[in-house]
């Protein structure tokens, strides 16, 4: 599995603020990689060096084999951008916009740009100064998913997108995964990660918290349970991995550590089981807890710790 | 908020005209200091069509009517240019920019953001004024008079706020306002030019009234004050302000009167590197200045000769001509006319098309570009040749309708167009020297740009005053490029290599800070 991007203990500071504090990131060739973390975490600056735009004080980054800083031309011409806010020049239309960033980098195919256009149901022949933030993105995206390009960097790309148009920008990057592009996708709405990444990096506080595909980080995390029971439960709070017990009768709800699923399973169907409820781990519930857990100062319980 | 986002500038706006009244006080106190050698002055100026042209008549021959004539029409730009440009920033821009929308979806209401930035910068006149008229006094002249020369210059600072206002109504678009007010600044001065340089008794002093720009030196500062002329300022004021409010009360949010047309649904094949892109971006400005600045040296050319013959055998003495670098007070006008608006105003031009590129990185423009294939250098290239290139078409243009107007009256076409032409051009790599200083500001101190950019423009322009005022020795004023380009000095190859090579080096290492530091 060859390295799309690999970056390790990166670190970059404007001023007194540490925006990256040694973060970790690697991205193989050819998957759909999620880059997660709240406002404010550094996925912008660390996108900003993967495109040579910001030097980094230390750590190393590498983008398609090269150093993103020193080679940025050369690079620049196997990936294609879209920045979190787009702005376009006022004057241009849409359509100049995608031609002109389509024809540095040798020509952008007319019948693939028309398909776009109509998908994204853009009419490039507006000023961009009269385009909302949604559709100035649209510019972008159109510009960068008509170019052939290994690697697509998405800054948050469906923050202006109305529903209707994130499934179609959904569509785009299934597609483009299948045709075998690499493409990181920064953001912070979970379900668009859950629905198109492969693997995924949490940062928070310009550092990699997690990282893994879904199926490793929910390991992590709890299923929920419900159920209703023959007879009285009793001994469910001294299993391993029970947390969040609630026992009113025979009606149960408890949460459990994913490792210790079955053995929970085990104990409540020896009191016969009437009904059950349960639900895998979302990643919402993932990134919650992770920052619910890691803000938490001088490491005080988290919520949930102490009934268990 | 208007007054902390820009306290610094309007610090400057403030301090700027005070210290050049300051300056301009005390040369004149020293220069002439007794009423027999200020009547001579004031005759001779007054009989000058060249000086007359440029800053009118001297209404009396007081020390402070000197300084009044003096520092007026500098008043009308260095009041006015700035309050304009104010209004605009703090209206059509926000909108632009939609920290506008961030505001009306407040309480505050839909005329807010006009009335917030007309008070601001008519409050700010006022200070001026006062700060004027206070070190006027303070240099122990009358009373009535520092206040009517500050409030002069308040009156202009006042009249363009509310073009400014009218401008950032119509259009859409931040630089069709400016461009839209700048041309009605230039309507509204040019009158004066050939009303003043034609004489009193020419026929033509009425035409002075047509210029309301010109209204606040007609209100003649300590030369028995006329009030009424300010009343007249004031009314064409609040006409104008009336007028932006009726307009802002009947638009849109983002919406301008001039509405945009539909553009092209794809680019032209020529839209396809850095330079057609930035070319694109300046064109628009390139040209109209262009245009005005033919315009402008056209006029100064025809008007020029006529003042020889007005003059007849009352030649001034030979020092003025020195000065100016000219065998007759014709060409002495336009060759002084030509090089002040070339080292004020052709500089000003190349420091706003380098300062394009902080503006396109601090919009984020820059980064679809240098996302892509786009070496840095390479973007900051494109939009460098046209703040080289750009000042040469403008010169051209300026010393080929002052030449060529100027010949064609005088009927010496071969002798005097190439002569004019050439000496306006010589100006070329002093503006290139403001350029590439701003450049290098751009490059190594991004953030600190601007206020070097234009700060020394302002510098260099001040140490020229004073320089003209005999207040600055030569020594001083050489640190300036645009010494080694006056009129008064014969302009050599070897001048014009050095001061080349000065702007290359200061270019070269703008360009290697913008290569080794980060972006955006």
């Amino acid at each position: 599995m060859t390295e799309a991007i690999s970056v390790s203990a990166l670190v970059k500071t404007f001023g007194r603020t540490r925006a990256l504090d040694g973060l970790d990131l690697s991205v193989a060739a050819g998957e759909v990689h999620g880059f997660l973390g709240p406002n404010g975490a550094g996925k912008s600056t660390t996108l900003r060096i993967l495109l040579g735009l910001l030097r980094n004080d230390s750590g190393t980054a590498r983008v398609l084999g090269g150093d993103p800083w020193a080679q940025a031309t050369e690079l620049h011409r196997r990936l294609a951008y879209v920045p979190g806010d787009v702005t376009l020049w006022p004057n241009l239309s849409g359509g100049e916009v995608v031609d002109l960033l389509g024809g540095l980098r040798g020509g952008l195919n007319p019948a693939r740009k028309a398909e776009l256009l109509e998908r994204f149901e853009l009419d490039p022949t507006k000023r961009a100064r009269t385009y909302s933030k949604g559709n100035r993105q649209k510019v972008a995206l159109v510009a960068a998913l008509a170019s052939d390009v290994e690697l697509l960097l998405l800054d948050e790309p469906t923050s202006g997108l109305d529903p209707l148009m994130e499934a179609a920008f959904n569509d785009c990057i299934k597609a483009e995964s299948e045709r075998g592009r690499t493409v990181l996708l920064s953001s912070h709405i979970l379900a668009e990660v859950e629905a198109l990444c492969d693997r995924v990096s949490i940062i928070r506080d310009g550092k990699t918290v997690e990282s893994g595909t879904l199926a490793e980080l929910r390991h992590l995390t709890r299923t929920s349970v419900r159920a209703e029971l023959a007879e009285p439960v009793s001994g469910l709070g001294v299993l391993a991995g029970v947390h969040d017990l609630t026992v009113e009768g025979r009606r149960v709800s408890l949460q459990v550590d994913t490792e210790e699923l079955d053995g929970v399973l085990r104990h409540l169907s020896s009191f016969g089981l009437r009904s059950l409820t349960s639900q895998p781990p979302t990643m919402e519930e993932l990134f919650l807890r992770h920052y619910r857990t890691e803000k938490t100062p001088n490491g005080g319980a988290p919520r949930g710790e102490g009934t268990a | 908020m208007i007054l902390r986002r820009d306290r610094l500038l309007l610090a400057l706006f403030i301090a700027l005209p005070v210290l050049i009244v300051a300056s301009q006080t005390n040369a004149f106190q020293e220069l002439y200091p007794t009423a027999e050698a200020r009547r001579t002055f004031t005759q001779q100026s007054n009989a000058n069509p060249a000086t007359l042209g440029m800053l009118g008549p001297i209404f009396a021959s007081s020390l402070g009517s000197l300084v009044a004539w003096r520092v007026g029409v500098m008043g009308m730009l260095f009041a006015g240019i700035p309050s304009l440009l104010l209004v605009i920033r703090h209206t059509r821009a926000e909108e632009e920019s939609g920290r506008r929308e961030l505001l009306s979806s407040t309480t505050a209401g839909r005329n807010a953001p006009l009335t917030a930035a007309l008070a601001a910068v008519f409050g700010a006149n006022l200070a001026l004024a006062a700060a004027v008229a206070i070190v006027l006094a303070a240099f122990g002249l009358p009373v009535a008079g520092s206040l009517a020369l500050g409030l002069s210059f308040a009156g202009a600072g006042w009249m363009c706020a509310a073009i400014g206002g009218v401008a950032a109504q119509v259009s859409e678009s931040v630089g069709t306002a400016r461009g839209i007010s700048l041309m009605a600044f230039t309507v509204l001065f040019l009158p004066r030019i050939a009303a003043d340089a034609a004489g009193q008794e020419g026929g033509f002093a009425w035409l002075s009234w047509l210029s309301p720009l010109n209204w606040t030196r007609l209100s003649s500062p300590f030369a028995g004050e006329k009030w009424w002329v300010l009343a007249l300022v004031v009314g064409f004021t609040a006409v104008l302000a009336a007028a932006a409010y009726a307009l802002c009360a009947g638009r849109d949010l983002g919406a301008g009167f001039l509405r945009p047309r539909p553009g092209p649904a794809q680019a032209a094949p020529g839209l396809a590197s850095p330079l057609a892109l930035a070319w694109r971006l300046h064109r628009s400005t390139l040209l109209s200045c262009t245009v005005g600045f033919a315009l402008v040296g056209g006029l100064a050319g025809s008007v020029a000769p006529i003042s020889t013959e007005l003059l007849g055998d009352a030649q001034p003495e030979g020092g003025f001509l020195a000065f100016a670098g000219a065998d007759d007070v014709g060409e002495a006008f336009v060759s002084l006319i030509v090089y002040a608006l070339s080292v004020s105003l052709v500089s000003a031009y190349a420091i706003m098309a380098v300062f394009r590129l902080r503006a396109e990185e601090s919009s984020g423009h820059a980064d679809s570009l240098l996302s892509g294939p786009v070496p840095r250098l390479r973007w900051a290239w494109s939009h460098l040749l046209i703040a080289a290139l750009g000042p040469l078409v403008l010169l051209a243009a300026l010393g080929l309708s002052a030449g060529l107007t100027y010949s064609l009256v005088s009927g010496d076409v071969a002798g005097e167009l190439p002569r004019i032409l050439g000496s306006t051009m010589a100006a070329l790599p002093a503006v290139w020297v403001m350029a590439a200083l701003a450049t290098a500001a751009y490059g190594l101190l991004p953030r600190f740009a601007a206020i070097v950019g234009w700060g020394a423009l302002g510098v260099f322009l001040f140490i020229e005053l004073g320089w003209e005022a005999q207040q600055i020795s030569d020594a001083v004023f050489a640190l300036s490029p645009f010494a080694h380009v006056h009129p008064s000095t014969e302009v050599g190859l070897v001048t014009l290599l050095s001061l080349t090579a000065v702007a290359a080096l200061l270019a070269a290492g703008g360009l290697l800070g913008l290569r080794g530091r980060n972006f955006g």
